[in-house]
């Protein structure tokens, strides 16, 4: 047992002394393989075998494909389609803003990256019809975190290898969830926006004429969904190959038919994907070698056994889970948050008959709400960057919008049915 | 500027940046093309996944040692900036030195590795390639990381280049 607190001290000071977190995963791991005599070398073997499933390839993909939509004008399209359903009134900018995250998100597995394509187009609109900048930019963060809950989605990705539970299915779950936060955000937004009289005096009122021009005018957008969820749910091609369809949609319409992808453009989208393989995808191999460990250790049993201590009853169970997930989702970046934390918690939520794949949807707003919280917040970082806040006003800011994610933690908690309604409907009940 | 110049100015700025973009499109192509060739031309292919593999692996381990430079790596560095300008710079350096350190024995940890594989040779079971040269990334990736700390420090002292936020903005590292 004392190895598990030099493991966890060790792991704590190097992040804290702001050692790179994948760095510090594999230090602790290091200093766990020392304390029970593990050769080595197998840190190298794990960070090899970390990276090798082939689902990952997922992930890459839909960056480079969420970034290729972003510069090549599906993003554009997507918040004129929003702004015409929207129309114009008090508080109308915003809810175009939360709607244009909600549809960009069906074409993206990422929250930052929502929040960087609708953020980038909408705060600057926000802040001309004089919006507090910093409320904006907290429409944005809240709103981008949609693109991690509405299908597809990179951290389902990495909770299907992780958890080993199918990823058609995860996506399913996380439609109804998704809709259900987009129009609490809007609820919130309104209500927001209304009381303190942002906007209203200009644009163009609501009309069906207008609608349908946006709608056609961007029919290469809205088809994306279609063509990647679509391929995915008839059979035709698994989550891995859609991405790799969904970077070849989004480099055609942004090249040859929008025609706004430049090759610099393309080659700032390497880069980016790139980087979060560099810089993300990285955590995978450590992660793993760190939660094997703990399996070793018997550390989930023991977790298990303090928390059923506690109590038998799933949805108080459930809330003690979220709370921990929200805790740590605030210091973790997300990706690092499922790998650690899965084989910990997920074995205690299935032996009191919790469906795994509510666990992963809970665990997956648990991270959007760390997307939304410093010191690691990725959201925060991305609308800060785009209004030229500081991190501090917009975290106060994105409040009230956190409370609602919260709120959807509740509801599914307490009608985890949210989640199983649709998988169940379409694969069947899992026995 | 001379051949060998433009050579060193790449080698020195660029380099796993450029080879990880490739890897990245081969990736794209290699999974697309398995759709393709098995949809229009009914003749699925057997190997494309796995060097799909491989292409992911050298381009997540490469671009690793490339976030370096770019000081990209993702660090909690909230108690670090709560002390006073040098002591925060200090500490930065601090645990800098401590991933130095590990990055070395990441490398030398992968070395061993890689020639574990000469004299006990495994190979993939589809393609039937020695695993030894796919495992190399691990060697390239952390021995060009440690490489390119050294390259951070000689850049700040040399050039005054930011030690502790990220070089390029334009680039969002987070998921």
């Amino acid at each position: 047992m004392n190895e598990v607190w030099f493991m966890f001290g060790a792991l704590l000071l190097a992040i804290a002394i702001g050692v790179p977190i994948p760095i510090a995963v594999a230090i602790a791991t290091v200093v766990g393989y020392f304390l029970i005599d593990i050769p080595f070398v197998a840190i190298a073997q794990a960070m090899y075998t970390g990276v090798e499933p082939f689902p990952l390839l997922t992930v890459p993909l839909f960056v480079f494909a969420g970034s290729l939509m972003e510069r090549g004008g599906l993003a554009t399209r997507i918040v004129a389609i929003a702004q015409s359903m929207i129309g114009n009134y008090k508080g109308s900018l915003g809810l175009v803003a939360v709607l244009g995250c909600t549809f960009f998100a069906a074409l993206s597995g990422s929250g930052p990256a929502t929040t960087a394509a609708i953020g980038s187009v909408m705060i600057p609109a926000m802040i001309r019809e004089r919006y507090d900048p910093a409320f904006g930019g907290a429409i944005a963060a809240s709103g981008g975190a949609l693109g991690s809950l509405i299908p597809p989605s990179n951290l389902m990705i990495i909770f299907g290898i992780v958890s080993d539970n199918s990823i058609p299915r995860l996506f399913l779950a996380g439609v109804i969830p998704g809709i259900l936060a987009s129009s609490l955000l809007l609820l919130c937004t309104w209500l927001i926006a209304r009381k303190r009289g942002y906007g209203g005096d200009t644009g163009i009122a609501f009309s069906f004429g207008r609608l349908w021009d946006a709608a056609w005018d961007g029919k290469w957008a809205i088809g994306a969904p279609f063509v990647i969820l679509g391929g995915i749910y008839s059979g035709i091609f698994t989550p891995t190959e859609a991405a790799s369809v969904a970077v070849v949609y989004a480099f055609i319409v942004g090249k040859f038919i929008y025609r706004e992808l430049t090759m610099d453009d393309i080659r700032t989208c390497l880069k980016t994907t790139a980087m979060i393989s560099g810089a993300v995808l990285i955590i995978v191999g450590p992660a793993k070698a760190f939660g094997e460990l703990m399996s070793l250790m018997d550390v989930p049993e023991l977790v298990g056994q303090f928390l059923i201590g506690f109590t038998d009853n799933s949805f108080i169970l459930l809330m003690v889970i979220s709370v921990v997930l929200i805790i740590t989702g605030m210091f973790l970046e997300s990706i690092a948050q499922i790998i650690l934390l899965t084989p910990l918690m997920l074995p205690i939520a299935v032996s009191v008959g919790i469906d795994p794949i509510v666990f992963g949807i809970l665990m997956i707003i648990a991270c959007e709400i760390g997307f939304l919280t410093p010191p690691v917040g990725a959201n925060l970082f991305v609308a800060a960057r785009l209004t030229n806040l500081g991190i501090d006003r917009i975290s106060v800011a994105v409040i009230p919008f956190l409370l609602t994610y919260v709120v959807v933690i509740v509801l599914i908690s307490l009608f985890p049915e949210i989640v199983t309604f649709l998988p169940d409907l379409v694969y069947g009940k899992v026995s | 500027m001379s051949l060998p110049a433009r050579i060193w100015t790449f080698l020195e700025s660029r380099a796993e940046e450029v080879i990880a973009g490739i890897c990245v499109v081969v990736m794209t192509v290699l999974v697309f093309l398995q759709v393709v060739m098995r949809y229009v031309f009914s003749a699925p292919m057997s190997w494309s996944d796995e060097i799909a593999v491989y292409a992911m692996l050298w381009s997540v381990y490469l671009s690793t040692s490339w976030a370096v430079r770019e000081r990209a790596h993702i660090r909690v560095m909230n108690l670090v900036q709560m002390f006073p300008g040098k002591m925060s710079t200090a500490m930065t350096m601090f645990s800098d030195l401590i991933w130095f350190i590990f990055a070395i024995f990441l490398t030398y940890q992968s070395l061993l590795l890689h020639l574990s594989m000469w004299t006990l040779p495994f190979e993939s079971p589809v393609l039937g390639i020695a695993q030894k040269w796919p495992y190399l990334c691990l060697v390239f990736g952390f021995g060009l990381m440690t490489l390119r700390l050294i390259q951070v420090y000689y850049r700040w002292i040399r050039f005054d280049e930011p030690l502790m936020e990220p070089r390029d903005g334009e680039v969002s590292i987070h998921e």
